[in-house]
């Protein structure tokens, strides 16, 4: 080599050695700042999935755009009701692009109601044993949690990833511990009141031991109906909170000067919901502890309450309760 | 200029993703994150490729046109014309990518304003629902209108993209200067592109795999670690210009890039 080759290999080196310090700042700043997360090499099914071009694309910075199509094959998967690709797709969205919220959050979704609707009701009737059918709606559940459990990882005060996981845990476990906590931090997510924190008074509502905390969060929304320049009247005060708060009353025997002043008529209310109920119907575990809460609220003899028994469950309603 | 055309694609490129995704999803945050997202992959590839199959040709192009000749018999030093072609190419890009950024900046501001109008609309309907239902002072609408708005907003035109744009075009400054480098010793155009494209992906993928090297249980040996000290002097890290993806996802860019 000549003299001038061998300076612009030094020149190179010493380029390098400068230059790498400034680079691994850099890289340090976005690792801390979540610029990194699923930036990894592909592992084998990952590999076999997107295949060697998608994944060269993936490690050359491609990952949102490479996860935006496997949505969109998601979303055409789940017209064509193939739910295994749904969950598929959308495994390989979320490890692509795991910051993103919507992904976590639409495949917990899909998973956890639009399947297990599809597998409970009519078009798969027929079409597999009935035990098979709640087995793969208990799968989709299960992979449904998986989804939005890991998605909390990466993004954990995300709303919708907390309200869908307080939705699943509620309606499709009857875990209503769970269902409380998830739909707090969707609350404290939010400014201002949201529905969000009304569904986390209500499920704390039935979770053992939080009685004490359940009331006096109940109070705290009784204020927030009552208090301030324009109180709520009577009758849009919502029944649920209600119910909920004369319960809490009457198990730690409040005075009755200190209860929440309505007027409303639960037992109208009672009447009206008992219409509707049938005997041999199957409802979800919430509605069925919602009818009973208001029996005891309102005293009902225990000859004359709905006769709920362990078949007036929908499938998949057993939980951590 | 052909490559001006690109930009006609572009903008098809963008109508086209506004249109499709409707199909696909209501979701207004998703709307715009997909057209973000195919916007910055075509401005990607655009820069990339553009940055080295061009730059590759400028100085063979030269020699088989016999310009080289008459321009170096003049008093004008090798740094300045080798300078003035990489200045050239780069004005090429930085006019596309100017042009790209007003065209999405211009879709995305559109977009989001119709979907923050249509939102809007939504959650006046919604409010009046909540007055009118007994029983109900807010609603699982108002919620979910009130994190869509807010997200819509963070999902519009921003400084943050500017800083996508910006990152794109500085690795687009230092492929182009690579390239140029390798085209004045590369026998044939061919080669440099592929050398250029080798530099592109190792300079790409090497810090990712020494990371998860790093983060294996057995870890790396001494001679290993040499190994990648010496590819690391000689690759610059292509990974520190990769900030699209975390943009479009919302984080929040570090201070010190």
């Amino acid at each position: 080599m000549t003299s001038k080759r061998w300076l612009a290999v030094l020149l190179l080196i010493v380029f390098g050695a400068v230059r790498m310090p400034f680079e691994q700042r850099i890289e340090a700043g976005l690792k801390a700042a979540h610029f990194r997360e699923g930036v990894t090499v592909p592992d084998d099914s990952m590999r076999e999935q997107l295949g060697q071009l998608g994944a060269a694309a993936a490690l050359g910075g491609f990952r949102s755009f490479l996860a935006t199509m496997f949505e969109l094959q998601a979303t055409t998967a789940y017209a064509n009701k193939d739910y295994e690709k749904v969950s598929k797709h959308y495994l390989l969205a979320t490890q692509l692009h795991p910051r993103e919220a919507g992904y976590w959050e639409m495949a917990g979704w899909m998973m956890g109601f639009n399947a297990v609707a599809y597998y409970l009701g009519e078009e798969t009737e027929g079409k597999y044993s009935t035990a098979m059918r709640v087995n793969l709606a208990r799968k989709s559940v299960d992979e449904a949690l998986r989804f939005l459990e890991n998605g909390l990882r990466y993004v954990p005060n995300d709303y919708g990833i907390n309200r869908n996981l307080g939705n699943l845990l509620v309606r499709k476990k009857g875990d209503f511990c769970g269902a409380a906590e998830a739909f707090g931090r969707a609350a404290d997510s939010m400014d201002g009141p949201s529905l969000a924190q009304r569904h986390h008074v209500y499920n704390l509502a039935y979770c053992p031991g939080q009685e004490e905390e359940a009331y006096s969060k109940l109070k705290a929304l009784g204020k927030f109906f009552k208090g301030g320049p324009n109180p709520l009247p009577d009758e849009r005060i919502p029944p649920a909170f209600l119910f909920h708060i004369r319960y809490f009353e009457k198990l730690f025997d409040i005075p009755a000067e200190d209860r929440f002043k309505s007027l409303l008529d639960l037992g109208a209310l009672y009447e009206k919901l008992r219409r509707n109920f049938e005997v041999g119907q199957q409802y979800e575990k919430r509605h069925v502890l919602n009818m009973q809460r208001l029996e005891d609220v309102l005293d009902i003899p225990k000859s004359n309450r709905i006769p709920f028994g362990k078949k007036s469950l929908r499938p998949l309603q057993g939980g951590a309760n | 200029m052909r490559v001006f055309y690109f930009l006609l694609i572009f903008s098809a490129l963008i109508l086209a993703a506004t249109l499709m995704i409707q199909n696909f999803t209501q979701d207004p945050t998703r709307q715009l994150k997909v057209m973000k997202d195919m916007s910055f992959f075509a401005m990607s590839i655009f820069c990339t490729i553009f940055a080295i199959v061009a730059t590759a040709n400028l100085i063979p192009k030269d020699i088989e046109d016999r310009t080289l000749y008459t321009i170096l018999a003049k008093p004008v030093p090798r740094f300045e014309y080798l300078f003035g072609k990489y200045l050239g190419g780069m004005l090429v890009i930085f006019v596309s990518v100017t042009v790209m950024t007003i065209l999405l900046s211009a879709f995305l501001y559109l977009r989001q304003e119709a979907l923050l109008s249509d939102l809007q609309e939504y959650m006046q309907v919604a409010e009046q629902e909540a007055e009118q239902a007994p029983g109900a002072i807010e609603n699982e609408g108002l919620d979910l209108a009130r994190v869509e708005a807010s997200s819509l907003r963070a999902q519009g035109p921003s400084w943050s993209l500017l800083a996508a744009v910006v990152a794109i075009s500085l690795q687009a400054m230092v492929l182009g200067a690579i390239t140029l480098c390798v085209s004045t010793f590369a026998s044939s155009g061919l080669f440099t592109v592929v050398v250029a494209f080798v530099v592109f992906f190792v300079g790409y993928i090497e810090p990712v795999v020494v990371d998860s090297w790093r983060s294996s249980p057995e870890g790396i040996s001494g001679f290993s670690n040499l190994l990648i000290s010496a590819v690391g002097v000689v690759f610059p890290n292509f990974q520190s210009f990769n900030l699209v993806d975390g943009i479009v996802a919302g984080e929040t860019l570090p201070s010190g890039w």
